[in-house]
């Protein structure tokens, strides 16, 4: 839980674990989920985060991944607020996103197992990006690299 | 029937929302991005590149016995009753069975728990499909719920449903999202499967009554892009009181995807989306027409 970078060292000396988790390879990011637990979404992540009290911490880190059509627009963007908003409305402490880049995608395309979280929403569609023909990963690859994040 | 309850939706109307996704549609579009929403039955879907090929499926599965081959089951098997069996035992979620049977209480539960979001940002939840007017006492019921928890609604509808049953929704809803995809009624009936007169005749009949709907235009390159079409479709709406904005929705090839995954093959495979400048084009004919438009959402 500790928000600095560590979850490196430390899943380096933790042995293996009964979620599947092999030894050696990295925890998770401070209090973000384990990579691939989050299948349920932002809402979700952030109601789970929220539920700990933040003050007894010391300070707390919350990792999440965007895809960019989900902020490429003032009504994507008014959204992230409302969601960053309902976070801290619940006490919550700290949050950061990183906008995923063309590089995340080819590394999921590669490990699929560490990114099963990664979900390219669209009107009245929603499917994950792991679960995509090679042919579409390709596509929105290239999109994303043409947007310019 | 509901195959998927979809959390921090931000293209199905205003806000943070959550789309509740009802299995079946009177619809059989081409187009159609989920094309596992067509049947009012649960289905097999199969995930290829899941797949370990470990054979549990087959294993388990109490038809597979009379097929020839080993290895994982192909998504339909031949007198298979749905029994879900394979989908419990694929240790990987490679199979899973979509549609599942759900009340009102149930879906509720899940739609209340993002309710702080909803506040927050004046969203709330949309009721998809499928087509959700195909399970009427159930979206009554719904939207009865969600009213009385002080939660906004939203219906997305292709339109094709008895009137008085989608007037009467109208008035249990905060917004319909009423799609119109082809004006010429030979080749709706073609793409569609169904002729456009019903729901053209659905949207006048609804303009008397709401003034609160956005109308969605799914955007097919070489299907309805055509100026002649969008003009009329622009025309029509233009001459509707109620309409807050039409949104334009870009085809994107990702439903024929899931065509695949059902064992079934996708009717406009290998069709491209349209590019930005078609997507422009296609706004500036509903601006002409003094509407407001929006792209996505």
């Amino acid at each position: 839980m500790l928000p600095t970078t560590c979850h490196v060292y430390f899943g380096s000396v933790t042995g293996a674990m009964p979620d599947g988790r092999k030894a050696g390879l990295p925890l998770s990011e401070g209090i973000s989920p384990v990579q691939g637990a989050d299948r349920h979404g932002p809402t979700a992540v952030i109601q789970s985060a929220a539920k700990m009290d933040h003050v007894k911490t010391g300070g707390t880190l919350l990792n999440m991944k965007f895809t960019p059509s989900l902020v490429a627009t003032d009504d994507g963007l008014d959204k992230w607020a409302h969601l960053v908003r309902g976070y801290f409305k619940m006490d919550g402490h700290h949050v950061q996103f990183n906008v995923v880049t063309a590089d995340t995608l080819r590394n999921a395309r590669a490990n699929p197992e560490q990114h099963r979280d990664l979900i390219i929403r669209m009107a009245g569609y929603s499917d994950y990006f792991c679960d995509l023909s090679q042919e579409l990963q390709e596509e929105i690859i290239a999109r994303t690299e043409h947007a310019g994040f | 029937m509901v195959f998927n309850i979809q959390k921090y939706s931000i293209h199905d109307g205003p806000g943070i929302r959550t789309t509740v996704f009802l299995k079946g549609c009177p619809l059989c579009c081409q187009w159609c991005h989920n094309p596992e929403s067509q049947s009012a039955k649960p289905e097999v879907m199969f995930v290829q590149s899941r797949c370990v090929v470990c054979g549990e499926c087959r294993r388990v599965c109490a038809f597979a016995r009379a097929l020839p081959g080993e290895g994982p089951l192909p998504p339909r098997v031949e007198g298979c009753n749905l029994c879900g069996e394979c989908g419990e035992a694929c240790p990987t979620g490679a199979r899973q069975i979509l549609g599942q049977r759900m009340t009102v209480n149930e879906v509720l539960e899940q739609i209340a728990a993002d309710s702080l979001f909803y506040d927050e940002s004046a969203g709330g939840v949309t009721i998809s499909g499928g087509e959700p007017l195909s399970q009427l006492a159930f979206l009554r019921g719904l939207l009865q719920a969600c009213r009385s928890r002080g939660i906004r609604t939203a219906v997305d509808t292709c339109g094709f449903a008895c009137t008085d049953a989608l007037l009467d929704v109208a008035r249990r809803t905060d917004l319909i999202l009423f799609d119109l995809k082809l004006m010429d009624d030979a080749r709706h009936r073609a793409f569609t499967g169904v002729s456009n007169e019903p729901i053209l005749a659905n949207l006048k009949a609804l303009d008397l009554i709401h003034k609160n709907y956005w109308i969605r235009v799914p955007l097919i390159p070489g299907i309805n892009d055509d100026t002649a079409n969008l003009e009329a479709t622009a025309r029509f709406v233009a001459s509707l009181y109620g309409v807050v904005q039409v949104c334009v929705l870009p085809y994107h090839a990702i439903g024929a995807n899931k065509f695949r995954r059902l064992g079934l093959s996708a009717p406009l495979d290998g069709l491209k989306p349209p590019s930005a400048e078609q997507v422009r084009a296609a706004e500036e004919v509903f601006k002409s027409f003094g509407l407001r438009v929006g792209v996505g959402g």
